[in-house]
């Protein structure tokens, strides 16, 4: 259901009709780098003025990601340079604005929905301005915004989508940038006020098949049913947090009222008249095959967030609760209420290594798996393979190590002790020179049982290479 | 007479025994002077930080610095990192609090996020460097024992070395030195250099002055190198575009500061 941590999908998930070609990651293939040269040409003009002047930097790199299980599909293989321009002092004004230049060649099987775009791209990763009035701050464009303070799983979270298809070093590789507008008020004693207006929706990216078949009956993909494009469709959240230096201490309360980036799947058969006996005969209504609907419900989000030094501990909680009202009067069933509460602890054992671990638990309010299970069972015609329990917990830890000053490593890994599943990433990077960087790893997911949210990513378990120049 | 020798003695016993505590005091005078020179209540500037190895592979890193003391003689220090391209960006931000845990806050602009850090212990090595952040701060002279233990020339100069252990046990173990040997120069009260010892007597780094420059009327080491005397690594941290008591403002030692990244 939509209130699970990343990759805990529901059990029939598909990609939006738009991988890449959506009105944020893909950006229209002209407008890229006319978008890229205008801001070039802004920044060229504005060179004269003092604390205008842009600064350029960014990276390239070459990498190539295998499939890790049978048939071991080349999954990418491509170059990516990154220009990132920045420029104001911020006062008033300043901006920054990241362009990926992509050329992704790979091979991939064929049908795979989440087979990339073959040939050159140009996309803005984050392009904003960023206008500075003392207290306050506007910031107007393609923004990542982060709630939240603990790792990887974030249950405040909720208003920069995920990209679970193509989880790899860089943020932009798992995260989508929404465009936005977001309020900053820097009231006193660093406590913060953050509104933010994101006026197009953009789901999460999940990888998943949709089956051809269910049982006896073909299955038949409709379109994504995704909000409409009205000022009541936007997604608004308000977040204060403060940090108090004395204690050590941040905390943070967030609220949020838009939708939930998961999408809800319905399979419903489709029926069509069939006479089955002499001319005359009523015709008898049969279902001939099943059609996929994917929507994104209402979600309105109440949750906040603390984190606490204490010695060389630091400790970290989060907590939300998620509600889908119908607000939009659609009459179709919605989720049930859900929470998520996560706590956790980083401890430092040396310069060369640390650890956090976390304990997430997850939970729906007012749901009986059983009637999930009858519900799931009337609408596909069959018994489902999988339903989600009421409660669910999982660990996660996240390890950072470092052998050499110019070697070292992450491993991050999750775990369903409900389902019993997992998740891992773990890479190891070197310094081969400054700004010069190998990265090596591996994602892999699996599970007791082939149908759980992550056991059944196992087909996107992946080994990859990344080399980095970073200028 | 025999009146006289037994007070006379006593008094001897009295002024022997009294002989290492005084002693003790007269270095921890000669140390205050040294450490508390610096009248400047705020400094900003550039550091460059070069990194050696033994084999001659040479890594330099570049950081923007801004630190001030308030009126509590309670440190914050904002560090960000230029150089190289690939942690450009990196803040870091630590506000002392005494009686409580320093406040330490690091950004990292490829995740966009501030994560607060463990606020124990000060002997991590800075940025892979031979310094430790410890040796990047202000020095506190309450934090060691100090005594004179003779006199030595460095470069040329004629120096008094005084000795410190750690004056208390989390002194010891956030620094992780056993005793450090400062090598002062008596007459600009100046620190330079320093053998630095761990695990009882065994010599962990040297560090050397290279250069010393006037700023504001005092003198200030802007180039130090150390060695580790192990593995033979060098780290040498040059101190550039110094300017003190600019009245840096409490808004740098924020994190809205902090996330500016991008300029």
């Amino acid at each position: 259901m939509s209130t699970c941590a990343p990759c805990d999908t529901p059990e029939i998930q598909a990609m939006p009709d738009c991988h890449r070609k959506d009105a944020f990651r893909c950006f229209p293939s002209r407008l890229g780098p006319l978008t890229a040269l205008c801001l070039l040409g802004m920044s060229s003009g504005l060179r004269a003025q003092d604390g205008l002047a842009p600064r350029l930097g960014g990276y390239v790199k070459g990498y190539a990601f295998e499939q890790a299980v049978d048939p071991y599909d080349l999954q990418r293989a491509g170059a990516r340079l990154q220009l990132q321009l920045s420029g104001g002092s911020g006062e008033p004004a300043a901006y920054f604005g990241a362009f990926d230049f992509e050329l992704d060649s790979a091979s991939s099987r064929s049908g795979d929905p989440l087979q990339r775009d073959v040939g050159f791209e140009i996309y803005p990763v984050e392009l904003y301005l960023n206008l500075t009035l003392g207290p306050l701050e506007l910031r107007v464009g393609k923004q990542f915004v982060f709630w939240g303070r603990t790792a990887w799983v974030n249950p405040t979270d909720v208003i920069s989508a995920w990209d679970y298809a193509h989880i790899a070093s860089e943020i932009e590789d798992y995260r989508v940038a929404p465009a936005a507008l977001r309020l900053s008020w820097y009231a006193i004693d660093e406590l913060l006020v953050d509104l933010v207006w994101v006026p197009l929706f953009q789901p999460h990216r999940i990888p998943m098949v949709v089956p051809e078949r269910m049982g006896e009956l073909p299955v038949l993909r409709q379109s994504a049913r995704t909000p409409d494009l009205a000022l009541t469709s936007t997604e608004l959240g308000l977040r204060v947090s403060h940090a108090i230096s004395s204690l050590a201490l941040d905390w943070a309360l967030a609220g949020y009222v838009g939708y939930d980036k998961n999408p809800t799947i319905s399979v419903a058969p489709r029926l069509e008249p069939i006479v089955m006996g002499p001319p005359g005969t009523p015709p008898v209504m049969i279902p001939t095959a099943l059609i996929w609907q994917e929507r994104y419900q209402r979600l309105v989000m109440v949750g906040g967030d603390l984190q606490k030094a204490l010695g060389p501990f630091v400790l970290k909680a989060e907590v939300a609760l998620k509600a889908h009202p119908d607000l939009d009067a659609t009459g179709l069933p919605e989720d049930p209420t859900g929470a998520q509460g996560v706590i956790g602890v980083d401890y430092v054992f040396s310069e060369n290594l640390d650890l956090g671990l976390q304990y997430v638990a997850t939970g729906l309010l007012g749901y009986d798996v059983d009637e999930e299970r009858t519900r799931l069972e009337r609408q596909m015609g069959r018994a489902p393979v999988f339903v989600d329990e009421a409660l669910t917990h999982q660990v996660t830890a996240r390890v950072n190590f470092k052998l050499l000053p110019e070697l070292g490593g992450q491993v991050l890994a999750l775990y369903d002790v409900t389902y019993v599943d997992f998740m891992v990433l773990g890479f190891v990077w070197w310094d081969i020179a400054d700004a010069l960087k190998l990265y090596l790893g591996a994602l892999a997911f699996g599970g007791a049982d082939g149908n759980t949210p992550m056991a059944r990513q196992a087909d996107f378990s992946q080994v990859f290479a990344e080399l980095k120049l970073s200028f | 007479m025999k009146l006289t020798f037994i007070l006379t003695a006593s008094l001897l016993g009295v002024m022997w025994t009294q002989r290492p505590a005084r002693a003790a005091d007269d270095a921890r005078a000669f140390m205050a002077q040294v450490l508390e020179k610096n009248s400047f209540k705020d400094m900003q500037g550039d550091v460059v930080l070069t990194l050696r190895s033994p084999s001659g592979d040479t890594k330099v890193r570049e950081i923007q610095m801004w630190s001030r003391t308030n009126a509590s003689d309670e440190n914050s220090m904002l560090m960000r990192f230029v150089k190289p391209a690939d942690v450009r960006g990196t803040g870091f931000l630590t506000i002392e609090h005494k009686g409580s845990d320093d406040d330490r806050r690091l950004f990292l602009p490829a995740l966009r996020r501030v994560n607060r850090i463990s606020a124990s212990g000060s002997g991590g090595n800075f940025m892979s460097s031979d310094f430790t952040y410890y040796d990047v701060g202000m020095p506190k002279l309450a934090d060691w024992s100090y005594t004179f233990s003779g006199d030595d020339t460095r470069a040329g100069v004629a120096c008094k070395l005084v000795s410190g252990t750690p004056a208390t046990p989390k002194v010891l173990a956030d620094t992780g030195y056993t005793k450090v040997v400062w090598c002062v120069d008596p007459a600009r009260k100046l620190v330079i250099g320093a053998d630095y010892y761990e695990k009882g007597e065994r010599k962990l780094k040297v560090l050397e002055v290279l250069k010393v420059e006037d700023v504001q009327g005092t003198p200030f080491a802007t180039h130090m190198r150390v060695q580790d005397s192990n593995t033979g690594h060098q780290s040498e941290m040059e101190f550039k575009n110094l300017k003190t008591d600019t009245g840096i403002a409490d808004t740098v030692f924020t994190e809205r500061n902090l996330k500016k990244w991008t300029r």
